[in-house]
């Protein structure tokens, strides 16, 4: 990479870090930059500590950096929390009130303030004199742009379309950043880069959650029903953007339990139906998960995960959900489980898991978390809409006779017609019971076994479906192995090892049920050992590798804490693990 | 008059004998023939209990859902597809007890639905424990010293928050539970029919002539229903009287008229529209 810079914007929850963070990645997407911003938060809404972290590159930004460039802080307490983290060469734009700034001395600034490293300026009394104290962020943005090596010109476009018919408040925003602009114009920033000056955007900026509805809206989900619960709650508010230009409908319910079996519901009557949450609330829905298993019901359910068990960090990231999802509800039946790695694969994964969910008459899991939903990427692949879709229903003229149509017919593949309810002749019945071929109650032996076998049966097809581990120097001696939005910083981590001569490549699942045994085996076969790479304390995927594999993995890399991997915490642990084996 | 037997099935009923569910059903019959629905087109949600059974007991669409969730399945499919006719069966501790947060968000939410609560003050199902609407006192075999708490109002209550059409009725009188029921299918909102119901197992105190001594129908010329503070005094007598009929009934605008994505027909009707997807998308 020509161009490498981390910024944190720094401060208390509601003094607009989001807003900073925006306006920097949105200048730096329309300029044909690459980045990654990452979103840390606490769970209030006022006070306390928040930062948004941004990548920025000339090639795709795969995962967060562990080392600061440029740090903006809203407030004194961001640069003593940031301290360890600054590159050796970083920068750390400090707001001050407007007396200390004059005194050359640094004596009245606050103890943070008086280091080498620390650019004290007065964001905040900029922006007041600019028209409010509200344009704080316009100020700091302005500020970081420059000393990026951002034309103004590139800074004033992103205000003009931010505030485009409110001219007033523009014209402000335009001094506020101007003033942030010039006040750093005798500073030096030794990562300054020089701007592209034809660049164009190298794809969409988005957050994780608004390339999940995206998905669902081109997986043609009419019905998106949720409770609210972070990380979850984004995606249905962007799906809710789209209510009056498509038929989808948003439904807040009453609690999880409410949400799930309305898409059930939804479902049975003919539309794809959704839902989202965190793993609280996707314990509310185990039973309803059950219900769509025994119901052949088609439905998708989004866990976006965060660590627990019950509140546990609620506006963290975590991969500990795993082994719950597929094992959720009592007694067996079959279901998808998926998990994305980036926003362009959260986007095929919504489509891909409607159609197999409809295809199989199963639910389909899609295992998110904080850290792919609330954090802003840039698509690195064209976002496509499927020409059409297959449903997968039949009708009374597929029947040769609709008065004897049963909805749960035993079949060879266990995929019985799906008829749709008042919308022909043959009746459709479902129950939460065991039931005949008709889905009348039954508890005679013969129906038992033949509807617990039906269902078994579709395991097959499905199993079929999934792919397997993706590798990424597959051919290496030792292999990193993870899930999900572990993909990008496993993928840098090894980029950084190669580097040093390390004989390590990775190895990445984004679909994890039906198990892709003999895809695993197969992709596992050539390496001496493999490290399991998880944000979990007990290797999740590792122990199901080994139950559906009989592999064992040599050792875990684990981490809980709720933050995202960072490229070199994966590197240098495994760097660790192997002077150990020598 | 249309045939009530369109609606008869093969499917062997596994109700006790003399069950108030059976008066029920027959006035499930009556109604839907009465309105000309037939099987077809007819959906029936329920929940789990003895009275979520009624719809495998009659040729119909059905969703025998979960315990207390019969509501938000219906919702769903109501959402889905506001064309559909959709009955929900439900019993008092699946609808007063597990599903009550359901009720709530129902009965404020004001979808066109109407829901039968077969109330017969007890679990049937799971053999004669209290239910919501178990008296203060009623002994039980999980109750020896009799219920502790108070029995909930669930026509008060759905007078409180809003509803619109809320009714009772009485399993001993079939045609004029038949007539609440198409009166609650024609109501373009939300409909509660609260329905005395005899369990002939497990309550031997809200029996046959328990009701049949207090049990008198509203006059509807004496009686509107159309005054709320007069409804929720109606619902509240018990004791020596009990009324049967709509107990309130007001002018109302279904929940899935006011949706914005569905002026253009239902969910289910609409087409996919892929260059309309790719343009919100691009510009998203």
């Amino acid at each position: 990479m020509r161009i490498d810079v981390t910024i944190t914007i720094g401060g208390e929850a509601g003094q607009g870090i989001q807003t900073v963070g925006d306006i920097i990645a949105r200048v730096c997407h329309k300029a044909g930059l690459y980045l990654l911003a990452i979103n840390d938060f606490e769970s209030r809404i006022r006070g306390g500590h928040s930062f948004m972290q941004i990548r920025i590159s000339d090639q795709p930004v795969l995962a967060p950096h562990h080392k600061i460039d440029m740090l903006i802080a809203l407030n004194a307490e961001t640069c003593a929390l940031h301290k360890k983290e600054m590159a050796e060469t970083g920068l750390v734009l400090l707001d001050i009130e407007k007396d200390a700034e004059k005194d050359d001395s640094k004596e009245n600034l606050p103890e943070e303030a008086r280091e080498k490293n620390v650019f004290p300026i007065t964001f905040s009394q900029m922006a007041k004199d600019a028209g409010g104290k509200i344009m704080t962020n316009t100020v700091a943005a302005g500020a970081c742009l420059a000393l990026l090596g951002a034309p103004f010109s590139a800074f004033e476009q992103i205000l003009k379309t931010t505030f485009a018919e409110k001219e007033k408040i523009l014209e402000n925003n335009i001094t506020a950043g101007r003033s942030g602009f010039d006040a750093v114009k005798n500073t030096d920033f030794d990562k300054a880069f020089d701007w592209p000056s034809d660049g164009s955007a190298k794809g969409k900026l988005l957050s994780g959650s608004k390339a999940l509805a995206l998905g669902a809206l081109a997986a043609d989900c009419r019905l998106a029903a949720f409770y609210p619960m972070s990380p979850a709650t984004g995606i249905m508010i962007h799906l809710a953007e789209f209510m009056d230009q498509l038929p989808v409908l948003v439904e807040q319910a009453e609690d999880e339990i409410s949400a799930v079996n309305m898409i059930i519901g939804a479902s049975y009557a003919g539309v794809r139906a959704l839902t989202a949450t965190s793993g609280g609330g996707f314990s509310l829905m185990v039973e309803g998960l059950g219900l769509a298993g025994i119901t052949e019901t088609p439905i998708v359910i989004i866990n976006s995960q965060r660590p627990g068990p019950a509140t546990g960090l609620p506006t963290r990231t975590g991969q500990g959900d795993l082994l719950f999802v597929i094992n959720a509800s009592q007694d067996e039946f079959p279901r998808f489980v998926f998990a994305p790695g980036s926003p362009n694969q959260a986007y095929d994964t919504l489509i891909r898991a409607f159609t197999l969910s409809e295809k199989y008459q199963v639910p389909a899991i899609i295992l998110t978390d904080q850290y792919i939903n609330d954090s802003l990427w840039i698509t690195t692949r064209e976002i496509e809409v499927p020409t059409e879709i297959e449903r997968f229903v039949t009708t009374d003229e597929d029947m040769t006779s609709s008065s004897d149509y049963k909805r749960f017919a035993a079949t060879a593949s266990g995929i019985s017609p799906r008829a749709l309810p008042c919308k022909g002749r043959a009746l459709v019945c479902a129950t939460a019971n065991e039931h005949d071929e008709a889905g009348h109650m039954s508890e005679t032996i013969a129906d038992r076994n033949t509807m617990v076998e039906k269902r078994k049966a579709k395991t097959k097809g499905m199993t079929g479906e999934m792919k397997g581990p993706k590798g990424y120097h597959g051919e290496s001696e030792s292999l990193l192995v993870g899930w999900g939005s572990s993909d990008g910083a496993i993928r840098e981590a090894v980029d950084l090892l190669r580097a040093e001569n390390v004989d390590v490549g990775g190895l990445v699942f984004s679909d994890i049920w039906p198990f892709p045994g003999k895809k695993t085996k197969d992709a596992l076969s050539r390496c001496k050992r493999f490290i399991t790479v998880e944000q979990n304390a007990s290797s999740q995927l590792g122990l199901l590798i080994r139950q559906q594999t009989g592999l064992s993995f040599h050792t875990s890399l684990l981490q809980y804490d709720g933050r995202p991997f960072t490229p070199n915490w994966i590197a240098e642990h495994t760097k660790s693990v192997l002077e150990e084996i020598r | 008059m249309s045939d009530t037997t369109q609606y008869n099935n093969d499917y062997e009923n596994k109700w006790c004998p003399g069950c108030g569910n059976f008066g029920i059903l027959n006035a499930i019959k009556k109604s839907l023939a009465g309105m000309q629905i037939s099987p077809e087109k007819i959906l029936i949600v329920s929940g789990i209990g003895q009275a979520a059974k009624t719809p495998h007991f009659l040729q119909c669409n059905f969703f025998h859902g979960l315990h207390g969730r019969a509501l938000p399945v219906a919702t769903g499919a109501k959402l889905a597809d506001h064309d559909l006719t959709i009955l929900v069966n439900m019993g008092d501790g699946d609808c007063y007890g597990e599903g009550g947060n359901h009720l709530l968000a129902a009965l404020r939410r004001n979808i066109n639905l109407t829901l039968l609560v077969h109330n017969n003050m007890v679990y049937g199902l799971t053999k004669g424990q209290a239910s919501p609407t178990s008296r203060h006192g009623f002994v039980t075999k999980a109750q020896p010293q009799g219920v502790p708490y108070q029995a909930s109002n669930p026509l008060a209550l759905a007078l409180s928050q809003g509803a619109g059409f809320v009714a009772r009725g009485y399993c001993g009188e079939i045609e004029h539970l038949s007539q609440l029921i198409s009166a609650g299918i024609s109501y373009p909102g939300f409909s509660l029919i609260d329905v005395l119901q005899v369990c002939v197992s497990f309550n031997h105190e809200n029996t046959y002539s328990f009701y049949k001594d207090r049990v008198y129908t509203l006059d509807k010329e004496e009686y509107t229903a159309d005054d709320l503070h007069q409804a929720i005094e109606k619902s509240m007598e018990w004791e020596e009287k009990i009324p049967i009929g709509i107990i309130y009934q007001k002018d109302t605008v279904s929940y899935t008229d006011e949706l914005a994505p569905l002026q253009s027909g239902s969910l289910f009707r609409q087409t996919y529209d892929p260059e309309k997807i790719r343009k919100v998308i691009s510009d998203a």
